[in-house]
């Protein structure tokens, strides 16, 4: 096996070791006991290995790691990620709203909610382009 | 839309997961055809009418209404 097949077999548990351990990182850097920091990083890590174990007998594994076996699973993945970012720009708006009129500072919110519209409207555009 | 493909699939005694093998897709993805609840896309339309020898057309209609 390369390493280019390698990397590309094992990637989604390369990125879940990496994002987990930035998660460990970070909390570890506020000060969080390492039990906890080690808690995040199994977590997030574990998750991308079981998904990677489970991808060669299960379809619905396979797409949860971004490899979705054939059109109809790319499809339902594409759906799932148009459903997910609408989920996000609700959540950002409603916690805007909600933190704004509270008193408290909505930037956090606004700035995610900015940056789901944009992103949009820049995708509009560009599948708009490529046809 | 309505389709034949379990017809031509029975007509020729393959299972859904030969046909789903000779397609290049999953057995559910074919069972998803045949029900109705998966419309494929232009090439494998296209390659399911070519494995059957008959045009997309033949294969696949739009819905009858019933008056």
């Amino acid at each position: 096996m390369n390493l280019s097949s390698f990397v590309g077999r094992w990637s989604f548990v390369l990125f879940g070791v990496g994002l987990g351990l930035v998660f460990a990182v970070a909390d570890l850097a506020q000060g969080v006991p390492p039990i906890h920091a080690l808690i995040a990083f199994a977590v997030v890590a574990g998750y991308g290995l079981a998904l990677t174990l489970l991808r060669s007998r299960s379809e619905t594994a396979s797409a949860l790691a971004g490899r979705p076996v054939d059109e109809r699973w790319q499809d339902a993945s594409l759906r799932a990620v148009a459903a997910s970012g609408m989920v996000g720009a609700i959540v950002a708006l409603g916690g805007f709203v909600i933190a704004e009129a509270t008193g408290h500072d909505g930037m956090e919110f606004a700035i995610v909610a900015g940056a789901v519209g944009l992103a949009y409207v820049i995708s509009v555009v560009w599948f708009r382009v490529r046809g | 839309m309505q389709n034949d493909v379990r017809k031509l699939r029975e007509d020729r005694a393959l299972s859904q997961g030969d046909l789903a093998q000779l397609l290049g897709v999953s057995r559910q993805t074919v069972n998803a055809i045949e029900t109705g609840k998966y419309l494929p896309s232009l090439p494998l339309a296209l390659s399911i009418g070519r494995f059957f020898g008959k045009p997309v057309e033949a294969i696949f209609r739009e819905r009858e209404e019933v008056p």
